[in-house]
């Protein structure tokens, strides 16, 4: 995949979860995200306590 | 969720990201006026990405306000990763450099303060509610048109055509227009 078609398919899904978000609840799209945010943070802490 | 003029109603379920910024906010709030901007308005509002930092805009604070204020930051648990020294804290806070503030021990994510320059950005100020706490933000306009037309990269395009997409019909389009206007002008003047 080139450059520019990862860039369109990375808008069409930025659209097509901004139309899903819409037609759910807060917390059903919410719950989601959650699960990628706390992830990475997580992760940063586990990797920091690791570097101690 | 529910968008008003001035306020917007998200029953959203709290996040570690939403739980750093309203602790913290407990705290700055009390010293100065601020608003959160940038890409932690995008993900407030869905954008399905991480991030390391938080960015808030304050109001001007004098050195009284702002040592009472990392005293009690400090006694809940923050840390500056600029300096350990106030006087110093204060001097890059003067000179509009951002101070970044994580939890002991933390270095990411972090909070990133600055005091703002632009005073639309708190004369035009929204309402977040949420069940866990409530915030303000920037309004929307601004921060679409601020990625796309100052901030530029390919993650800020990413942000703004997210928020058009998710506020379609029901954005401000005068405000759009007044601020696409305004930044057009800023860049022809440099």
């Amino acid at each position: 995949m080139n450059i520019r078609e990862n860039k369109k398919e990375r808008l069409e899904f930025i659209d097509k979860w901004a139309e899903y978000m819409k037609g759910v609840s807060d917390k059903v799209w919410s719950k989601q995200q959650k699960v990628l945010i706390d992830s990475q943070i997580q992760n940063a802490r586990y990797w920091r306590k690791c570097q101690q | 969720m529910i968008v008003k003029k001035d306020k917007i109603i998200i029953d959203k379920v709290e996040t570690e990201l939403d739980k750093l910024l309203i602790n913290f906010l407990e705290v700055l709030k009390k010293y100065c006026d601020y608003v959160v901007v940038s890409g932690y308005v995008a993900i407030l509002f869905g954008r399905a990405r991480g991030t390391e930092d938080i960015d808030i805009l304050i109001k001007s604070i004098d050195k009284n306000k702002f040592e009472k204020f990392f005293e009690e930051i400090e006694n809940k648990g923050y840390y500056c990763l600029n300096t350990p020294d106030i006087d110093e804290m204060y001097d890059f806070i003067k000179i509009h450099t951002s101070l970044r503030f994580a939890r002991k021990d933390e270095i990411i994510p972090n909070i990133e303060v600055k005091i703002g320059k632009d005073l639309e950005d708190f004369n035009e100020k929204v309402l977040i509610e949420m069940p866990f706490g409530s915030i303000w933000i920037s309004c929307i306009e601004k921060q679409i048109i601020f990625k796309e037309m100052v901030l530029g990269s390919d993650k800020d395009f990413e942000d703004a055509r997210h928020l058009r997409k998710l506020f379609e019909g029901k954005l401000d389009l005068v405000k759009l227009r007044k601020f696409e206007n305004r930044y057009k002008n800023e860049y022809k003047r440099k």
